[in-house]
C-alpha cells in the first residue's frame, strides 16, 4: 500500500511519541541518572547539591563483606528458583498433557499461585510456616518425623532462605507450566506414533522427541526467570526480611540507611552482572 | 555543616508551607503519631474533629508512622521537604531530634508550664529533658514492661515469682516441653525493637550499660557479657527461631508459654479475653486475667524497671500560626475528657503522666481497667522509676538513637542464639558496631 | 497385563496430581480456613483444616471501616490501578498501531528500545525515580504511582496489542481508507472494535500489575489515606492489633478481584499468542 506514505510516517511518529517520551523519561533517563548518582554522595535533601566522589562507592561496595554475602544469597536464590520453577513447570506440563475429566478446571487451579497478589499469598505462607501453629511444622515434625523439632521457617536466618525459595517456586512455576504446555500441545502426535512403532521407550520418546522440541521454550524460560529473579524484591522482602538478596540489600541501603549513592552503585553492579549473564547465556548456551 | 543543611531545609519547609497554606483559608498543622492501629486512628480522628470545631482556624492533618519506621520516615520527610509541626513519639527519638536542633524547646516549655509542671510525674519529665537545655518534649503517656506470668501454674509447680534471674530461668526450664509445643518463656531474639526492650531490663538489673558516664560505649563490659551469656541461656527455653512480640502475645494467650515479656499494652488483650470468653472448647485460657500476674521489677545486682514515655514535640522553624495551632492541639490532647478518651484507646497500655488524671474516677471508669482492679494502679506506678540505656546518672545520651535505629542489640543477641557465638564474641562485635554507628 | 498397566498408570497419575494440587492449594486452604476460625481456634494444636466453629467475624471486621481501613485501601488500589491501566491502554493502542501498520525510519530501533525495558527490574529504577519524584513535587501523590505503573506495563501492552493488530486483515483497513477514512478513523472505527478482547486483556494485565505492586508504593507514598492494599496490609501486620483471622480475610478479599479478572482472560493469555509478552 504505497498511498500517502509520508503522511503515514508522520502519523507513525505522532502515535509512538507518548510511548517514547514515557519510556525514555521514566526508564532510560533514570538508568543513566542512577549511574550519575552512584558517583555522588547524595544529599538527603534533593534540592541541595550532591558531592562528586568518583568511584568511591564502587570500591566501598566491592570491598564490603556484607555486599558479597548478599550477592551469594542472590546467586543461591536465583539458581535454585530458576531450576525449581522450570523443572516443576515441565513436570506439571507433562503430567497434564493428556485428556482427563476436569482438565481445564485443574489447569485454572494451577495458575492460582501465579495470579494471586504477592501480599495475599505471603500471609498464607507465613501462617503455614508458623513455628508453633503452622501446618508445615506439624506435618514435617509431628506426623512425618522428618525433622527433630519445630523450626521458625520465616524468621530464622538459617532457614528463611528455604522458605523464600519454596515460596518463589510455588508462585512462579505455573508460568513455566503454561508456556511448556502450549509448546507440548503443538508437537505432532505422529512423531510419537512413529517412535512407538520403532519400539522407543517412554524415556527415549521424551529424550529424542519432546526435549528437542522444548529446547527453545525452556531456554527462553530460564533466561527470563533468571532476569526476573535477580531483580525480585517483594516476593522475598514481604515473606521474610531475613533473606538479604541484592534487591533487598539495595532497598535497605537506600531507604533505611539513606545511603542513596552507595545503593545506586550496587544497582549499577547488579545491572552489569545481569547484562553479562544475558550476553553469556545467549551466546554460549542458546547459541543464538 | 549539618546545621546549615537543617537550616536550609527548615527555610524551604517554611517556604513550601507558606505557599501551600496560602491556597487554603485554614492553617494546616501536620501531626505525626505512632498510633497506627485503626481503632486508635478513629479515636484520634474524632478528637481532631472536636478540636477543629472548637478551633475553626486550624486543620489537623494526621499522619501515622510505624514505630520501626520513624527514623526512615523522618529522613524521608526531610528529603521531601515535608516535616510535621507536631509529633508524638518515644522519648529517645525526641531526645535525638532535640540533640540535632530540630525541636522548638521553648514552645515545649510553654505548654508544660501552661498545663502545670507540678501535675506531671517527675519521672516522665526527666525522660524528656536535658539539664541546662530545658525540655525537648511534653510528656504524653507511657508504658511499663515486665514479665507477665501464669500465677496459677507457678503455684502448681511451687515456683517463686519471676523477679530475679535465678527464678526466671528456673521457671523457664521447668515449663519447657517442646515436644508438646510448650515453651518456657518468650523474650526478644530477633533484629527488632522488642529484643532491645526485653534485653535492656536484664542489662539494667545487672548494672550493665551501653554508655558510661562520659559517653563512651562500654558494651563489652564484664557485666554486659554476663548479661548476654545469661540471656542466651534463657533463650534456649523459648519457642523456635527468632521470636518477636507477636510470638509473645500469640503464645501467651494460647496458653503455650507461662511467661513472656511485654509492655502494659497486653492488658487490653488479656482483659478482653476475660470478659469475652464463653467457655467453649478452644485454646484460649478462661479467666486469664485472674491467673495472670505481672513482675515489672527485675533484680540481679539492682532493681530495674523498663518502660517508655511518649511525648509530644514541636518541630522548629514552622510558621508562627502553625506553631500556635500545634501548641493548642497539644494542650487540647492533654486536658480532661480529651486526654481520658485518648488513654482509653489502649486501657492499661497507655498510662497517664498527669497525677490529677491518674486519680480521676472518670479515667478509672473503664472495663479493662476495672477487670485489672488494683493491679492496674501498681502497674502504672512503675512509670515513675523506669531506666533506659540512653540515660546514665542524670545524663542523657541521644546517640543511643543511632544504635537503636540499626537494631544492634537484637543483632548481637542473634549472633549468639542463631550463629552460636559466645557472649564475649558477641559483645565485642556489638561494641564495634555501636562505635561505628555513633561516629 | 495391559489393563493392569493402565490401572497402575492411572493410580500413579492420580497420586501425582493429588500431591501437586496439595502443594498448590495448601496456602489457600490455610488462608480460607483461618479466615473463618474464631480467635481462640487459631492457636489450637494440631492445626485444624476445617474450622470447628466457623464465623464471619473477621470478614465483618475487615469490611467495617471503624476497625480496619480495608475499604479505603481498596478504593486507593482501585483508583491507581484503573487509571494507570486505562491511560496505559490508550497509549499502547496508538503505539502498537504505529508499530504494526505504519512505516517510518527508526521504527525498528524504537521497537527494540522498548523491548530493552525487559532488562530493567523495578529495583534498578526505584532510587533514581524516588529522587525524580521528590524533585518534581510528586512525592506522596497518586500521580507518582500512576505514571510509574503505566511505564512498567507499556512494553508488554505494546507487544500484545501489536501482535493482535497484525492479525487483522490489512484489506479491511485498505477498503476503509479508499472509502475516505483517515488512519485515525480506521483505528477508531475498525481496529479498536475488532480488537476488543485483546484490549480488554491488556487492560486487565496492566490493572493486575498495578494492583499487586509493592516496591514503588512503599517508597512514593507516605500518607495513610493514599496507601494501596499491599502497603496497607503489610503495615497492619506489624501493628499490635493484627489478628491472624482478619489478616487472612483481608488477603482473600484482596486476591478475589484479580483472580476473577484473570480467569476471565485466561483463554486469551494461554492461547500462546503472548509468549514473552509478560513482564514481572
Amino acid at each position: 500500500m504505497q498511498i500517502k506514505t509520508d503522511r503515514d510516517a508522520r502519523l507513525g511518529y505522532w502515535l509512538i511519541l507518548p510511548t517514547v517520551i514515557a519510556v525514555s523519561g521514566l526508564i532510560f533517563y533514570p538508568i543513566v541518572y542512577n549511574l550519575w548518582l552512584s558517583l555522588q554522595e547524595v544529599n538527603m535533601n534533593p534540592v541541595q547539591p550532591n558531592t562528586f566522589v568518583g568511584l568511591k562507592h564502587f570500591t566501598d561496595v566491592l570491598t564490603d563483606t556484607d555486599f558479597w554475602r548478599s550477592f551469594k544469597t542472590s546467586l543461591i536464590f536465583t539458581s535454585t528458583t530458576v531450576v525449581g520453577t522450570t523443572l516443576l513447570g515441565l513436570g506439571t506440563a507433562l503430567l497434564l498433557n493428556r485428556d482427563f475429566p476436569g482438565r481445564s478446571v485443574i489447569r485454572g487451579v494451577i495458575l492460582l499461585p501465579y495470579v494471586t497478589p504477592v501480599i495475599s499469598a505471603v500471609f498464607g505462607w507465613k501462617y503455614l510456616f508458623d513455628p508453633v501453629f503452622g501446618m508445615a511444622n506439624y506435618f514435617l515434625v509431628d506426623i512425618l518425623h522428618l525433622l527433630p523439632q519445630h523450626i521458625n521457617w520465616i524468621e530464622s536466618p538459617a532457614y528463611a532462605i528455604y522458605a523464600v525459595i519454596i515460596f518463589n517456586i510455588w508462585k512462579n512455576f505455573p508460568f513455566a507450566f503454561l508456556m511448556i504446555l502450549a509448546e507440548l500441545q503443538s508437537i505432532s502426535a505422529n512423531l510419537y506414533e512413529a517412535a512407538e512403532v520403532d519400539g522407543a521407550s517412554i524415556w527415549q520418546q521424551f529424550r529424542y522427541i519432546t526435549l528437542p522440541e522444548l529446547k527453545f521454550v525452556i531456554g527462553a524460560l530460564v533466561i527470563l526467570r533468571t532476569i526476573w529473579n535477580f531483580y525480585k524484591f517483594s516476593e522475598v522482602y514481604l515473606l521474610s526480611s531475613s533473606v538479604e538478596v541484592l534487591p533487598v540489600y539495595i532497598y535497605e541501603k537506600a531507604f533505611a540507611s539513606y545511603d542513596f549513592g552507595q545503593a545506586a552503585a550496587i544497582s549499577a553492579i547488579l545491572f552489569v552482572f545481569v547484562l553479562g549473564f544475558i550476553m553469556f547465556y545467549v551466546r554460549k548456551v542458546l547459541e543464538w | 555543616m549539618r546545621k546549615n543543611k537543617i537550616l536550609t531545609l527548615i527555610l524551604l519547609t517554611v517556604l513550601m508551607l507558606v505557599l501551600t497554606t496560602g491556597v487554603f483559608a485554614k492553617t494546616t498543622v501536620e501531626y505525626w503519631t505512632t498510633q497506627t492501629e485503626e481503632n486508635r486512628v478513629e479515636v484520634i480522628n474524632s478528637l481532631i474533629k472536636e478540636f477543629e470545631t472548637s478551633h475553626p482556624a486550624f486543620e489537623i492533618e494526621l499522619v501515622t508512622v510505624q514505630e520501626n519506621d520513624i527514623p526512615t520516615k523522618l529522613v524521608a520527610g526531610m528529603a521531601a521537604g515535608r516535616l510535621p509541626e507536631i509529633v508524638e513519639m518515644g522519648s529517645e527519638v525526641i531526645m535525638k531530634m532535640g540533640a540535632e536542633g530540630m525541636v522548638a524547646s521553648d514552645e515545649v516549655s510553654t505548654v508544660i508550664n501552661k498545663i502545670g509542671k507540678d501535675d506531671f510525674f517527675m519521672g516522665s519529665l526527666t525522660m524528656l529533658s536535658r539539664p541546662g537545655e530545658g525540655y525537648f518534649g511534653v510528656p504524653f503517656h507511657g508504658w511499663v514492661q515486665g514479665i507477665w506470668y501464669r500465677q496459677d501454674l507457678f503455684e502448681e509447680k511451687g515456683l517463686e515469682s519471676p523477679t530475679t534471674w535465678e527464678n526466671i530461668i528456673k521457671a523457664a526450664e521447668a515449663f519447657y516441653n517442646p515436644d508438646q509445643q510448650r515453651y518456657g518463656i518468650v523474650i526478644g531474639t530477633d533484629k527488632d525493637a522488642y529484643a532491645r526492650q526485653t534485653f535492656t531490663q536484664y542489662a539494667l538489673s545487672n548494672n550493665a550499660r551501653i554508655f558510661d558516664e562520659n559517653g563512651n560505649i562500654v558494651f563489652n563490659s564484664p557485666e554486659m557479657v554476663e548479661t548476654l551469656a545469661y540471656y542466651s541461656r534463657l533463650a534456649e527455653f523459648t519457642p523456635p527461631g527468632p521470636d518477636g512480640w507477636r510470638d509473645a502475645r500469640d503464645l501467651y494467650l494460647a496458653g503455650r508459654v507461662p511467661m513472656m515479656m511485654y509492655s502494659t499494652y497486653i492488658m487490653d488483650d488479656i482483659g478482653l479475653e476475660a470478659t469475652g470468653y464463653k467457655g467453649e472448647k478452644g485454646s484460649i485460657i478462661p479467666n486469664l486475667v485472674d491467673k495472670t500476674a505481672f513482675a515489672n521489677k527485675m533484680h540481679k545486682t539492682r532493681d530495674a524497671i523498663f518502660g517508655q514515655i511518649n511525648g509530644l514535640t514541636f518541630i522548629k522553624g514552622n510558621e508562627e500560626t502553625q506553631m500556635a495551632g500545634a501548641k493548642m492541639f497539644a494542650e487540647f490532647l492533654l486536658t480532661g475528657d480529651n486526654y481520658i478518651k485518648f488513654l482509653h484507646m489502649a486501657p492499661g497500655g497507655m498510662n497517664p503522666v498527669r497525677a490529677s488524671i491518674a486519680s480521676d474516677p472518670q479515667y478509672q471508669n473503664n472495663k479493662v481497667l476495672e477487670v485489672w482492679g488494683e493491679k492496674a494502679g501498681e502497674i502504672a506506678a512503675g512509670l515513675n522509676s523506669i531506666g533506659k540505656f540512653g540515660y546514665v546518672g542524670g545524663k542523657v545520651f541521644p546517640k543511643i538513637g543511632d544504635i537503636t535505629s540499626q537494631f544492634i542489640v537484637g543483632q548481637t543477641i542473634m549472633k549468639m542464639t542463631e550463629s552460636g557465638w559466645t557472649a564475649e564474641e558477641a559483645a565485642e562485635w556489638g561494641q564495634k558496631e555501636m562505635e561505628d554507628a555513633v561516629e | 497385563m495391559v489393563k493392569q498397566n493402565t490401572i497402575l498408570k492411572k493410580v500413579v497419575f492420580i497420586i501425582l496430581l493429588f500431591l501437586l494440587l496439595s502443594f498448590v492449594l495448601m496456602p489457600f486452604i490455610t488462608m480460607l480456613s483461618s479466615s473463618f476460625k474464631p480467635d481462640r481456634e487459631q492457636g489450637v494444636f494440631p492445626p485444624t483444616i476445617l474450622p470447628d466453629d466457623p464465623t464471619l467475624t473477621h470478614y465483618k471486621g475487615v469490611l467495617n471501616p471503624e476497625i480496619f481501613p480495608f475499604l479505603m485501601y481498596f478504593k486507593n488500589s482501585l483508583i491507581v490501578a484503573f487509571l494507570s491501566a486505562g491511560i496505559g491502554v490508550v497509549i499502547s493502542i496508538f503505539g502498537s498501531y504505529s508499530f504494526a501498520r505504519l512505516e517510518y525510519t527508526g521504527r525498528a530501533v524504537i521497537q527494540r528500545g522498548v523491548l530493552l525495558v525487559y532488562m530493567f527490574g523495578g529495583v534498578l529504577l526505584v532510587i533514581p525515580l524516588f529522587q525524580m519524584i521528590t524533585k518534581l513535587g510528586l512525592f506522596d501523590t497518586r500521580a507518582s504511582l500512576i505514571i510509574t505503573y503505566i511505564v512498567q506495563t507499556l512494553p508488554v501492552s505494546l507487544y500484545m496489542l501489536g501482535n493482535y493488530f497484525r492479525t487483522i486483515p490489512e484489506s479491511i483497513e485498505e477498503a476503509a481508507i479508499i472509502d475516505g477514512c483517515s488512519r485515525l478513523e480506521v483505528i477508531y472505527r475498525i481496529v479498536i472494535p475488532l480488537s476488543t478482547p485483546a484490549i480488554v486483556s491488556v487492560f486487565i494485565y496492566a490493572f493486575m500489575i498495578a494492583w499487586n505492586e509493592y516496591l514503588f508504593a512503599s517508597v512514593f507514598i507516605n500518607s495513610s489515606s493514599l496507601r494501596t492494599l499491599p502497603i496497607g496490609l503489610n503495615q497492619l501486620f506489624y501493628t499490635q492489633h493484627y489478628i491472624w483471622g482478619r489478616m487472612m480475610a483481608a488477603s482473600i478479599l484482596t486476591a478475589i478481584p484479580v483472580i476473577i479478572l484473570f480467569l476471565s482472560i485466561e483463554r486469551f493469555i494461554t492461547s500462546g499468542l503472548t509468549f514473552g509478552g509478560v513482564k514481572e
